[in-house]
């Protein structure tokens, strides 16, 4: 059996800190036995105040007029929009009582085919984040919406004398099709002003080779369901990116079968250890600046480009099997590669005939695709001369992201007036005259598109909470129209566009969440002009340390820094949570002398910052990752001062990092918090793998891992038969390690966030982690990703040693946590083998007690108070509404009808929930899989939740199957 | 407003009650049946499987303010989960108050019947833990 680990320190031997019980004892405090006695008087002493209480009274205060469709107790839902960089998901939200508390995927919208990622599980907490802004400001003075309408009218009547002159607008992307319309009336009407966008995470490297390629910068549509052979060019596709979840959903799709022919093969050349990488079949870790080099000699075997140097075997592997799925296959460059990069990836999806199968062009969705970097400098360059006399920022934090050789801030102080709408009152907000509170996206009416162009009426869940407005009606500031609600504004603009029956149409788009018929049509494209493939200026020294920036996986780029579930979330492969670090291979660690946690000094281009190392096996050699989106100095109370500045190093002209970076070592450590090494498990068969050459031999490789007791190992009677047996399976050939069920659970059951100190003590308390299990050379490890709820054991060792009874087993199989009984032993946590329960050391959940905050909460999850243990209970609260419904209607619950939080949001579909009783239901037909494994079933706990193994792709003709090479 | 836009229309009792609809305030009611917030209560399924107003409720239409007539504690819960057949009336009986089972016939014969046809689940099944705790 291969050897898996988890963190180096594991795979040296090496013992972790707080695994003792003399540092258990030294991290509890030094407290001598006089002073434990005194706190112990006293908690006794109060300890009997508490006994005894009456329910404090309770009013009840219905409606005078009761809405018609609101039951109390049933929750409704609305259909919306969330939009990232200009691409937007489309979500059903759920709504208690008036206030939204869960966002689910829309199954009718083309970007989320039901499944969500973690932004869009976060995107309560944004809504109800205690810190965000609450009112319109002048120099830091309160103000009203009307005096803010009357300055920017007379800024704007001013700016009428010179046609707009002077007048500047800064946006993010803009998805929005009302939005898009909206300015462009504007610049028609003062033909002077000027409109820029700029976000960080842009995407001008792809809109440059496409329009380099086709002579029009269109979007590319991948169709991965078509695709037998993927090479990902530094792409993590299965991570970001317009339509990711669906690229998920597809690729994950061919990945379950387990069939030869059915199972796609994916190449994975990467810098930084990302989740597609992890899912690929081969990976290859290799410094972004090397990238070029790799897919030009791929592209000259493919013929598209004259042969150059020796091609690696790996590089010839990969084009043989390329070519041998001709139209079946795909070629994908990452947002971070350069113009070059996507040029080649275009040419060889066209050497490779794949348009129309695997590929196709769509117009580009944002409303005016622009190369942002120039736009925004020319913007930069106006200030600093004084052309600008009146900068309005919809959204989005320049100052913070701005690249560091583009004066931003400095210019932003020769502009006469200033005026920031945003969520928060931040960096950008702290040198404006103005800031406008923004409306959430969830209080907001407007409108977006999917990566395909389809349309989605956004609508507000809830009234502003705090005044907030949305940019539509910051924009009607700027004209002289009255002003006008952004519900008007976005009916106004699809009112000759939704088809004879408006109202009928209307209402229709609201209720699906998507405009039948807004999808853009499939661009027919020409052969890629071949001269556009361009040669990145100079080749990089091959020992030259390399700095690669990325947005970061929770924060992106900066917008989440104070959303604490995002914070907390372990980031795919690294499991750090509440920072950023420099990321660094094993081996040029340990050329560097550096290790996890010292702090170094970074130079790069005449710019320094320090931050943390992190060492992280399969980060490729001589390349160093820092995200970027952290080291905020106005975000929040969570997002204020957490992890480091990686936009002071980022220029203009290198956004995605390059070589010559320096690193000397600052002399001291700083804390990185993971949660990678809680809750180990040693030595054991947890996840378990094989090729497809070994699974075809052996499909029941699986079980011969480790010895499987037998019923009559067991001295418990057998299970007893009730109407349902609740059971999970979850798919390692399916899961990618996103984190969409992680925080879709915390979402749903009430879950608190314990910050970064707690977080490191193990206490985080997720009920359902991702984790992560290396194999093989640090230099370039296998990953593999095992979500572990709670496994529901037939024979739980938790519930046997509960003194109070208050974990016990439900006659349907469930493993329930009685909160109301618990007295805090944690006997439970001590006996469980999967480490899935949780305790609360403190009152973690206080943070439901800011106004805001209260509304967040799930009324069907009880919120759990101090001193109490807590655990993953399979949705409980989804099975009993299901199981109601059906019995008023007479029926046995469907199979399908309760779907779990975690299997909702999961865009790869690798979990299935549902009743063993039932031979027919889709659960029972997946644990029949020869594949089929309990985690840790050698302990005779008979668990519940089951996994299939792993089944992986490897092309025979790359050398050791399995192993790619070390270096290319 | 509801029934009392029909009915008692000038009852001084109800003065607050039509305060409210001309105010547009809602009136505070105090709650009588509070139950812990552990604890999940879904009253279409009681009154669907045939548990009468009057079995939780106690003779309301006898009170002239509302006061709480059982205990509410889970052992009173659990005597019904446990013995749904001592409790359970005809569907179309559940607003009756003072209902009796047809006179002759064995109270709990009466009810188990009733249970099968209402298909009520097992005891197992209603005195497990997540059955109204979440």
């Amino acid at each position: 059996m291969p050897r898996y680990w988890r963190s180096l320190e594991e795979l040296a031997g090496k013992k972790e800190p707080g695994e003792s019980s003399e540092e258990m004892v030294a991290q509890a405090g030094g407290l001598d036995r006089r002073e434990l006695f005194k706190f112990g008087g006293v908690s006794l002493a109060l300890a009997g105040l508490t006994a005894c209480t009456r329910q404090p009274a309770e009013k009840i205060v219905p409606y005078v007029r009761q809405p018609e469709e609101i039951v109390p107790g049933k929750p409704l839902y609305f259909a919306t929009a969330m939009t990232l960089g200009g691409y937007a998901t489309g979500l059903l939200v759920e709504s208690n009582m008036g206030r939204p508390t869960k966002a689910e995927g829309n199954p009718l919208h083309p970007a989320s085919l039901g499944a969500t990622d973690v932004f869009c599980q976060a995107a309560l907490y944004g809504l109800y984040d205690p810190d965000r802004s609450k009112t319109v400001t002048y120099l830091e003075e309160i103000r009203s919406w009307p005096a803010f309408l009357s300055a920017m009218r007379n800024a704007v009547e001013k700016a009428k004398e010179g046609k707009g002159r002077g007048l500047r607008i800064l946006t993010e992307t803009v998805g929005s099709p009302t939005l898009g319309a909206q300015l462009a009336a504007l610049m028609t009407d003062l033909p002077e002003a000027r409109w820029h966008q700029w976000e960080p995470a842009n995407r001008d490297n792809v809109r440059a080779a496409a329009a380099a390629a086709f002579g029009q910068p269109l979007d590319m549509i991948v169709d991965l369901s078509k695709a037998d052979v993927i090479l990902s060019l530094d792409s993590d596709f299965l991570a970001c990116g317009p339509g990711h979840l669906r690229s998920v959903r597809e690729f994950s799709a061919r990945r379950r079968s387990r069939e030869r022919g059915q199972m796609n093969r994916l190449y994975a050349v990467e810098s930084t250890p990302g989740v597609t990488g992890a899912s690929a079949d081969h990976r290859l870790p290799m410094r972004a600046a090397d990238v070029e080099a790799f897919s030009r000699s791929v592209a000259s075997l493919l013929g598209v480009i004259p042969a150059e140097g020796r091609p690696t075997p790996f590089a010839r592997a990969v084009a043989e099997d390329l070519k041998a799925h001709r139209q079946r296959s795909l070629v994908l460059a990452g947002d971070g590669q350069p113009q070059a990069v996507h040029a080649l990836a275009h040419a060889m999806n066209a050497a490779l005939e794949n348009a129309g199968t695997t590929v196709s062009f769509v117009d580009a969705i944002p409303a005016r695709p622009e190369p942002q970097m120039e736009s925004f400098k020319g913007l930069v360059a106006d200030m600093e001369s004084e052309q600008v006399d009146t900068l309005v920022i919809l959204g989005g934090n320049p100052v913070f992201t701005a690249p560091a050789d583009v004066p931003f801030a400095r210019a932003l102080e020769k502009v006469k007036l200033r005026a920031h709408l945003s969520l928060y009152h931040d960096e950008t907000s702290a040198l404006c005259h103005w800031h406008v509170p923004e409306a959430h996206f969830l209080e907001s009416w407007s409108d977006a598109r999917a990566f395909d162009g389809t349309a989605s009426i956004v609508q507000p869940l809830i009234a502003p909470l705090y005044g907030g407005k949305t940019a539509h009606e910051a924009v009607t500031a700027l004209t002289s129209q009255p002003e006008r609600s952004s519900h008007e504004l976005v009916r106004d603009y699809w009112k000759d566009k939704l088809g004879p029956d408006f109202e009928a149409s209307w209402r229709r788009a609201l209720h699906d969440g998507v405009i039948p018929g807004t999808a853009y049509a499939s661009r027919p494209v020409k052969a890629p002009d071949l001269s556009s493939i361009t040669r990145s200026a100079g080749h990089p020294a091959a020992d030259s340390l390399e700095i690669v920036f990325r947005p970061d996986p929770t924060v992106h780029d900066g917008r989440f820094a104070n959303n604490a579930w995002l914070q907390e979330l372990p980031k795919p492969i690294t499991k750090l949570t509440w920072d950023n670090a420099l990321l660094l291979s094993p081996a040029t660690a340990r050329r560097l002398g550096v290790a996890s946690e010292d702090v170094v000094r970074l130079a790069y281009r005449g710019r320094s910052i320090e931050a943390p190392v992190w060492i992280l096996p399969g980060h490729a050699e001589n390349s160093g990752t820092l995200h970027f989106g952290y080291g905020r100095s106005r975000a929040g109370r969570f997002g204020t001062k957490a992890g480091f500045n990686a936009y002071v190093l980022r220029t203009s002209d290198a956004p995605a990092g390059g070589t010559g970076l320096e690193i000397a070592k600052a002399g001291r450590t700083y804390p990185v918090v993971t949660t990678q090494h809680h809750q180990n498990m040693e030595g054991r068969a947890l996840v378990r793998a094989a090729t497809l050459d070994e699974y075809e031999k052996n499909p029941k490789f699986a079980h011969e891992m480790v010895e499987e007791p037998g019923p009559e190992d067991s001295a418990y009677p057998p299970y007893p038969a009730e109407e349902y047996a609740w059971a999970m399976t979850i798919d390692l050939n399916a899961c990618t390690g996103c984190n969409a069920c992680v925080v879709a659970c915390q979402a749903e059951n009430n879950i608190p966030s314990v910050g970064k100190n707690e977080t490191s003590r193990g206490h985080a308390m997720h009920w359902i982690r991702v984790d992560r299990y290396f194999e093989g050379d640090p230099a370039n490890p296998r990953a593999i990703h095992q979500p572990v709820p709670c496994m529901h054991c037939e024979d739980a060792p938790c519930e046997l040693v509960c003194p109070v009874g208050a974990t016990a087993h439900s006659a349907e199989g469930l493993n329930d946590m009685v909160y109301n009984r618990c007295v805090g032993t944690r006997y439970c946590a001590n006996n469980c083998p999967y480490k899935v329960r949780h305790f609360n050391f403190f009152h973690y959940a206080t943070q439901f007690r800011a106004p805001s905050m209260r509304m967040l909460a799930n009324p069907d999850v009880t919120v759990r108070w101090r001193g109490v243990m807590e655990k993953c209970t399979y949705c409980v609260q989804r099975i009993n509404g299901a199981k109601i419904q059906s019995e008023k209607e007479n029926r046995r619950v469907r199979d399908g009808e309760i779907v779990t939080a975690c299997q909702q949001a999961c865009p790869a579909e690798a979990i299935v929930f549902g009743d063993l009783r039932d031979p027919r239901s889709r659960v029972s037909k997946v644990k029949s899989s020869p594949v089929n494994y309990g985690l840790l079933e050698e302990l005779g706990t008979r668990p519940r939740t089951t996994y299939l193994a792993a089944v992986r792709n490897p092309n025979p003709a790359v050398e050791g199957a399995w192993d790619v090479e070390k270096r290319s | 407003m509801n029934c009392h836009s029909q009915i008692w229309l000038q009852s001084p009792y109800l003065e607050p009650v039509r305060e409210s609809f001309r105010s547009d305030r809602s009136l505070e009611w105090t709650r009588v049946h509070d139950l812990p917030d552990f604890v999940y209560f879904d009253h279409s399924i009681h009154v669907n499987k045939g548990v009468g107003c009057e079995t939780c409720h106690g003779r309301v239409d006898e009170m002239p303010l509302m006061w709480q007539a059982a205990r509410l504690q889970m052992g009173w819960c659990l005597e019904c989960h446990r013995h749904p057949e001592k409790f359970i009336r005809p569907r179309e009986e559940v607003f009756t108050m003072g209902w009796q089972p047809p006179e002759g016939v064995d109270r709990e014969e009466f009810g188990r019947a009733l249970a099968a046809r209402y298909r009520l689940r097992s005891r197992a099944v209603l005195e497990s833990c997540s059955t109204c705790h979440r």
